[in-house]
């Protein structure tokens, strides 16, 4: 994790954020009097269900017509991605679209909170076909990207790979969880080990078990993949935003 | 994170410091060679290096030296974070961001081309015969100087990756339209190379150009062939004619540059060789005489005799014989029982 | 960060409560999306080692499948254009002609051929009044473009 000096920018920007916490922690004494100060102005956005008003970004016609509910062919099939499955038509499963949508707004929420903090969010994607489209998604809010091999360590052993303490990201998200099809990312697991949250779309033949906010949906076709995209830009944008807001006020 | 910027810090004082001692040492040499301190320069700096310090060590890199600091110490990257931890580029978390930032940037324009291409058709245009790009007097960057224009080091893969998407994006029919981003990535390289080193003949007392090569080497023949324009195509080789060769492919080998250049009846050739045996003697002829011809030819034909292999030098020799077996490679016949 | 790399023993945040509780990590030092993550907790916990969910996948039947499993072993109403927009196939007209035909009488056996007869009609009439999708770049495209003359310079 980061040393503490580093992270005086981001408890700053949040102040209040940390005041109800549960966990018992030494208050420096400049903190209430700021507190008392911006609490009548704004709620704590970790009380109100949908802060950034993320819920209203896409209907399940949305992710209909980006033909989000396309899974793979049964054969295929991961046991664990069975509760998500509204059936199977012919041999080709078919998601149930509004527990993806529940998924998907639970997984935009959480993207909006981490970049209000000031997190680092990560895009990930081993799909050449897509590669382009989530690089410049990434570049366009002001975040990053790994789309290429992945090199052994990166999280794990990172000090030493880029030859200095280096902060990791605060948030992966995944736009497909697969290396190639017989594999997994090996980034899922690394982010497990370092206490990293990932953001996923699973297909129907991915193991949604490390993941810790999985979206079930297709994630090859190039429509779909544009849909998440344009989704997590503006979940981003919009947690930026309230956080350029909160900066100015303080 | 603050050890990682204190130390870029510490680098670029360090270099700052490194240049104004250099500064200082051009202008002591200067002094002492007795040159203006201003006009000073690389060239003169490394001619001076070696009047003042003459040194018979075989390997130049161990010899007394003094270059500006940039090419001394490797270039290393600026800092790539900011204060709160967060890198500057996007693509940073790859290990390889410049690299990476370069196929993506290439990806962007292929397509974009795509786009203009769909538009133009559906406009009903053509493509403008003008903007073609010309590509054939320059080559990719090699490895080693995308490497160094990058500050990163490359796998072959990667470099391949790299010339197969940048050869994409040439091929498309509007391509002359990044060509600027195109050019970065591309090295004349013939062109120069001959430009410095071709001689200029010398005149005679009858006024005729002459160009004389030395130590023309193949196999254990060595001798030197001078070349005189214009002339009637008098061939003299050892004080004989082409007849010294007695074989028809030795004659074909020494009037193979000639002939290729169209020069065979326009020029005199004189050539004193000795050792090795004919083909070799032939050899060594044929590579003077192309050697000396570059005088005497334009451009173009400078080319075609590069990839003709006329001005590659052959340094085969032959292979010692080795004990317990009849020749270099020959081995005594073999059986099981 | 002090922190077990063993990714299958619980989630990121039991690994994480272990650690604030017990003392190892300071609160001050906890990572950034903790707090987001108890307000916002998942639908299920992210375990690596979780039972298998024991649920059977159900088929995807309709009642009409079976007129048009007699419709495509006849050859009739494959392949569609998946680029179409209006998103009628073939075969879903084919049906609509069967049921109608069907609440009209017309004898079980003579129904399919009927009603291909009479879509195929309907789509020759189409075809020829109506323009495909005349707002589609390809349709202008093509409207506006000298086809027999294409090879020509």
């Amino acid at each position: 994790m980061l040393p503490r000096y580093l992270r005086n920018s981001i408890k700053n920007g949040g102040l209040y954020l940390r005041n109800n916490s549960t966990v018992a922690q030494t208050v420096p004494q400049k903190e209430p009097e700021n507190t008392q100060e911006s609490v009548p102005k704004r709620s704590n956005p970790l009380e109100h269900p949908d802060y950034f008003h993320v819920h209203n970004l896409f209907t399940v016609k949305d992710l209909f017509d980006a033909r989000v509910h396309f899974g793979h062919k049964e054969g295929s099939l991961n046991e664990y991605m069975t509760p998500y499955l509204y059936g199977s038509r012919l041999g080709h499963l078919i998601f149930d679209l509004d527990i993806t949508a529940d998924h998907l707004r639970k997984a935009l929420n959480f993207t909006a909170h981490i970049a209000y903090r000031g997190g680092i969010i990560c895009f990930f994607n081993r799909n050449a076909l897509n590669a382009h489209l989530v690089e410049r998604t990434a570049q366009e809010c002001g975040e990053y990207a790994h789309t290429r091999f992945w090199r052994g360590g990166i999280f794990t052993n990172a000090n030493h790979q880029f030859g200095a303490i280096t902060r990791l990201p605060d948030l992966c998200i995944f736009l497909n969880t697969q290396n190639n099809i017989l594999s997994q990312h090996t980034a899922v697991r690394d982010s497990a080990k370092m206490l990293i949250p990932t953001i996923g779309i699973v297909d129907s033949n991915c193991n949604p078990n490390l993941v810790t906010y999985p979206v079930p949906g297709n994630d090859d076709t190039p429509c779909a993949i544009e849909l998440y995209c344009k989704l997590f830009k503006a979940a981003i944008l919009r947690g930026k935003e309230e956080r350029m807001k909160l900066l100015q006020e303080s | 994170m603050r050890a990682y910027l204190e130390r870029a810090k510490e680098h670029d004082e360090f270099m700052k410091k490194q240049q104004f001692e250099y500064n200082i040492g051009k202008r002591h040499l200067a002094n002492m060679m007795g040159e203006d301190p201003e006009t000073f320069t690389q060239k003169d700096v490394d001619r001076a290096i070696e009047y003042l310090f003459p040194s018979g060590i075989y390997d130049p890199a161990a010899r007394p030296l003094m270059k500006p600091p940039e090419e001394v110490f490797p270039a290393r990257k600026a800092a790539e974070f900011d204060e709160a931890g967060r890198p500057h580029h996007y693509l940073f978390y790859t290990g390889k961001p410049n690299f990476f930032k370069l196929l993506y940037d290439a990806a962007e324009n292929i397509q974009l081309l795509q786009q203009f291409e769909d538009k133009v058709i559906r406009k009903k245009a053509t493509p403008d015969p003008n903007g073609k790009l010309d590509l054939n007097a320059t080559f990719w960057l090699t490895k080693d100087q995308l490497e160094q224009l990058l500050v990163e080091k490359l796998t072959d893969l990667e470099y391949d990756n790299f010339k197969l998407v940048m050869e994409r994006l040439v091929s498309l029919p509007y391509s002359y339209r990044c060509k600027d981003f195109i050019e970065k990535f591309r090295k004349s390289l013939t062109s120069q190379k001959f430009a410095l080193e071709i001689p200029k003949p010398s005149y005679d007392d009858q006024g005729r150009a002459f160009v004389t090569t030395y130590e023309c080497l193949r196999k254990k023949a060595r001798g030197d062939v001078t070349i005189r324009s214009p002339g009637t195509g008098l061939i003299t080789i050892n004080g004989k004619d082409l007849t010294y060769f007695e074989d028809t492919q030795s004659r074909e080998q020494v009037i193979f540059p000639l002939i290729f250049t169209g020069l065979e009846n326009k020029v005199d050739v004189e050539c004193n060789i000795e050792g090795g045996g004919p083909s070799g003697q032939a050899g060594a002829i044929r590579w003077g005489i192309a050697w000396g011809l570059r005088s005497f030819v334009d451009k173009d034909m400078l080319e075609a005799m590069q990839v003709a292999g006329l001005l590659t030098r052959d340094h085969r020799r032959r292979e010692r014989k080795k004990p317990g077996q009849p020749g270099a490679r020959k081995k005594p016949t073999w059986k099981r029982r | 960060m002090a922190t077990s790399r063993l990714e299958r023993i619980g989630t990121i945040f039991t690994r994480a409560e272990g650690l604030l509780t017990r003392g190892a990590m300071k609160p001050d030092d906890r990572p950034l999306w903790f707090d987001v993550y108890r307000a916002f907790p998942p639908n299920e916990e992210p375990k690596f080692a979780r039972p298998k969910p024991e649920m059977k996948i159900r088929q995807i039947l309709y009642k009409e499948d079976a007129i048009r499993a007699k419709f495509h072993s006849e050859g009739h109403g494959i392949g569609m254009n998946m680029l179409n927009p209006s998103g009628e196939t073939q075969t879903k007209r084919l049906i609509q002609q069967y049921e109608k035909l069907k609440s009209e009488g017309v004898p079980e056996n003579e129904l399919i051929e009927k009603s291909v007869a009479a879509v195929s009609v309907e789509r020759q009439l189409a075809s020829k009044t109506i323009p495909k999708n005349p707002d589609s770049v390809t349709a202008q495209v093509l409207g506006s473009a000298d086809i027999k003359n294409i090879f020509k310079e």
